[in-house]
């Protein structure tokens, strides 16, 4: 019965914290706002024209895609550290991340190149290919299922991708070079709302995969003899989940540029507070990763002064004490 | 007979190490005859190979031979063929004292550069060590990961920083990487560098090579552990920071080039520091190469390049071989 309170307890503590972070980026920034009239604002009662147009217009959409990233690259940083039985995995450790950039980064190179505006359904295509060539590769070092492997394997990827792409950077003018290594460092790029409307069906769609998914990745935390002892399909269930994983990364690649850390980190905190059973995990990663991108956003946007840091360095520096924090409790290993 | 075959095999590297530095003073953008040397066609021509091709080729040979050693030396200490003073964030810290230098003011000199790329160096290593030693000495696991990661912290720092003062060229300049601005004095220093660390490894050569078994073993033979794992972390320091230094964050040759040589001619530290080092300072000068002459009139990004290359070896040996890590 304790364990049930606690569990009630960490929900609502958790749900809170992201409604006060939710109603902090809306209300602060250059423009001040009232949050009593943003609550107002947000559910269509306030008649301030300043506050609707701050909220709505320049607001909201870099909320949204917070929240997008934030609980895309934790769900896929769950479903990756389950598959491959390591608390250290991460799409951006695995090459995830990078693969995806790069598609990015040729078609941003070869449409500056040829001429054409880029639309944004051929960059998620270019995304998808970059992350799907990527995990590939990963794939065939990680049939043995040996943990160090591919992270190890994931780590030598990250530096050959990153080596192209900075390659295909450096060829680029200033200007072009400036947005590039924005992007990359994960900011939010394009805030239009359609865009990110079709984000926000992608990914939730993507949830809700994940949702019809939870009692086989409940079966695979056992590792694959208790999932099979319990009927859990392992193959088939593992191929759909990496497959859902690397979409949901390329997702929030594609809102947010390379953002890292954020699926390690989320994953691991959850674990700590609600423990193993992924019914609870994934509700709680979800909301810790939403956590850390608005926090992130709110810092990026409030702590410089005039200059907007790119979010994606803001979410290192945030997570990085953390990590430090991991590496010395002996866990690990 | 194996001492012959040793001597061999040193005297090919030397001849191979001739050749490339031949091949990269001559090539280039604009390719040069021998007969350059002794009987010059224009005064432009003799300038160009004295002032400009001569130091850059020793520049590049120098890094190689120092990237290798130093990459080998912390294999060895800390018991992982694919641990790298890039991977590990040891180049990142250098990179990061050499901005912060920069915006406080100071101007990078040859001298300014080296100094502060040598603190930073040792800051981000002391703090790389701090993150991975427990009980049983270095975890590989640990120091590779927190390595990566805290690497990723040390460029999103720099980058951060290059961000807020409108400063991304030079950052641009430190990640591209590479010889084109080298000068004697660079060389001077470099070739200091060198001798001190050449000469330390090949001075504790026996003594690194007992370090590379277990601690308990090392220690049973008499060996003073902390004093050797100091010298050991001092001239890693001293090898990367001066390479960042002078070729910008050229990683993956303190990785690539001891495991190609150990996959060719497996053999302990003893016996193949210095091949391994003749082959860095060759690889080096054939990826300079390719930097200045594969396309024309355009520098290709050597940090780019070697990464590309180190990296593909690294993920080759990974997916193909048994065991990674001990």
């Amino acid at each position: 019965m304790t364990r049930r309170i606690r569990l009630v307890l960490t929900f609502m503590i958790l749900c809170t914290i992201w409604i006060g972070l939710l109603l902090a980026v809306l209300s602060f920034g250059d423009i001040k706002l009232n949050v009593v009239e943003v609550m107002k604002s947000l559910f269509g009662l306030s008649r301030d024209f300043t506050t609707n147009f701050v909220v709505w217009q320049l607001r909201f959409p870099g909320l949204l895609a917070s929240i997008i990233t934030g609980g895309e690259l934790a769900v896929s940083g769950l479903i990756l550290q389950i598959l491959t039985h390591n608390s250290l995995a991460d799409s951006s450790i695995l090459g995830i991340n990078a693969g995806a950039s790069l598609g990015v980064v040729i078609a941003m190179f070869v449409s500056a190149a040829v001429g054409l505006h880029l639309m944004s359904s051929w960059l998620l295509l270019a995304a998808l290919i970059g992350g799907l060539t990527s995990s590939g590769l990963l794939m065939l070092v990680g049939r043995q299922q040996s943990a160090i492997k591919i992270l190890l394997a994931g780590v030598a990827l990250t530096a050959v991708l990153n080596g192209i792409i900075l390659m295909l950077e450096l060829e680029m003018n200033q200007f072009d070079f400036d947005k590039v290594l924005v992007w990359l460092n994960g900011s939010f790029w394009n805030l239009g709302m359609p865009f990110l409307t079709i984000q926000l069906l992608f990914g939730i769609g993507l949830i809700i995969l994940v949702i019809l998914m939870v009692p086989a990745l409940n079966g695979l935390t056992l590792g694959s003899r208790g999932a099979y002892g319990i009927g859990v399909n392992v193959k088939m269930a593992g191929n759909v989940l990496m497959g859902v994983a690397i979409l949901c990364a390329t997702g929030a690649v594609l809102v947010g540029g390379a953002i890292s850390f954020v699926g390690l980190m989320a994953p691991n905190i959850a674990r700590k507070l609600v423990g193993q059973r992924v019914t609870y995990l994934l509700p709680t990663s979800w909301l810790l990763g939403c956590c850390i991108m608005m926090l992130a956003q709110f810092v990026a946007t409030n702590a410089f002064g005039k200059t907007a840091l790119p979010v994606g360095l803001v979410v290192s520096a945030v997570t990085m004490p953390y990590f430090i924090y991991l590496l010395f409790s002996e866990r690990v290993d | 007979m194996i001492f012959h075959k040793k001597r061999v095999l040193t005297g090919c590297l030397l001849l191979a190490l001739g050749f490339a530095v031949l091949l990269d003073t001559l090539g280039g953008p604009k390719w040069y005859g021998i007969s350059e040397f002794w009987r010059p066609t224009s005064k432009l021509a003799t300038q160009i190979l004295w002032d400009v091709r001569i130091p850059r080729v020793l520049a590049a040979m120098l890094v190689g031979i120092l990237l290798a050693t130093g990459g080998l030396l912390l294999q060895t200490i800390s018991h992982n063929p694919l641990a790298d003073p890039s991977i590990i964030g040891v180049n990142a810290g250098a990179n990061l004292a050499l901005i912060a230098g920069e915006l406080a003011g100071l101007a990078l000199t040859v001298l300014n550069a080296f100094w502060l790329a040598l603190i930073g160096a040792l800051l981000a290593f002391l703090v790389v060590i701090g993150l991975s030693l427990n009980k049983k000495g270095f975890s590989p696991l640990r120091l590779l990961l927190g390595g990566t990661i805290f690497s990723g912290f040390l460029s999103s720092i720099s980058m951060a920083v290059s961000f807020m003062t409108n400063n991304t060229q030079q950052f641009r300049v430190i990640l591209a990487g590479g010889f084109s601005g080298a000068n004697y004095e660079q060389v001077g220093l470099l070739v200091l560098v060198a001798i001190v660390v050449v000469g330390s490894v090949f001075f504790f050569r026996t003594e690194f090579t007992l370090l590379g078994l277990d601690h308990q073993t090392t220690v049973g033979l008499g060996l003073s552990f902390k004093k050797l794992m100091g010298i050991a972390i001092a001239l890693i320091v001293l090898a990367a920071g001066s390479s960042v230094a002078v070729g910008g964050n050229i990683g993956f040759v303190g990785v690539g080039v001891p495991q190609m040589v150990n996959f060719v001619h497996p053999g302990s530290f003893k016996a193949n520091v210095f091949p391994i080092a003749l082959c860095g300072g060759i690889f080096m000068l054939f990826a300079d190469l390719i930097s200045k002459a594969a396309v024309s009139s355009v520098e290709l990004p050597l940090s780019a390049l070697s990464a590309i290359v180190g990296g593909i070896v690294l993920f080759i040996l990974v997916a193909f071989k048994k065991k990674v890590v001990k």
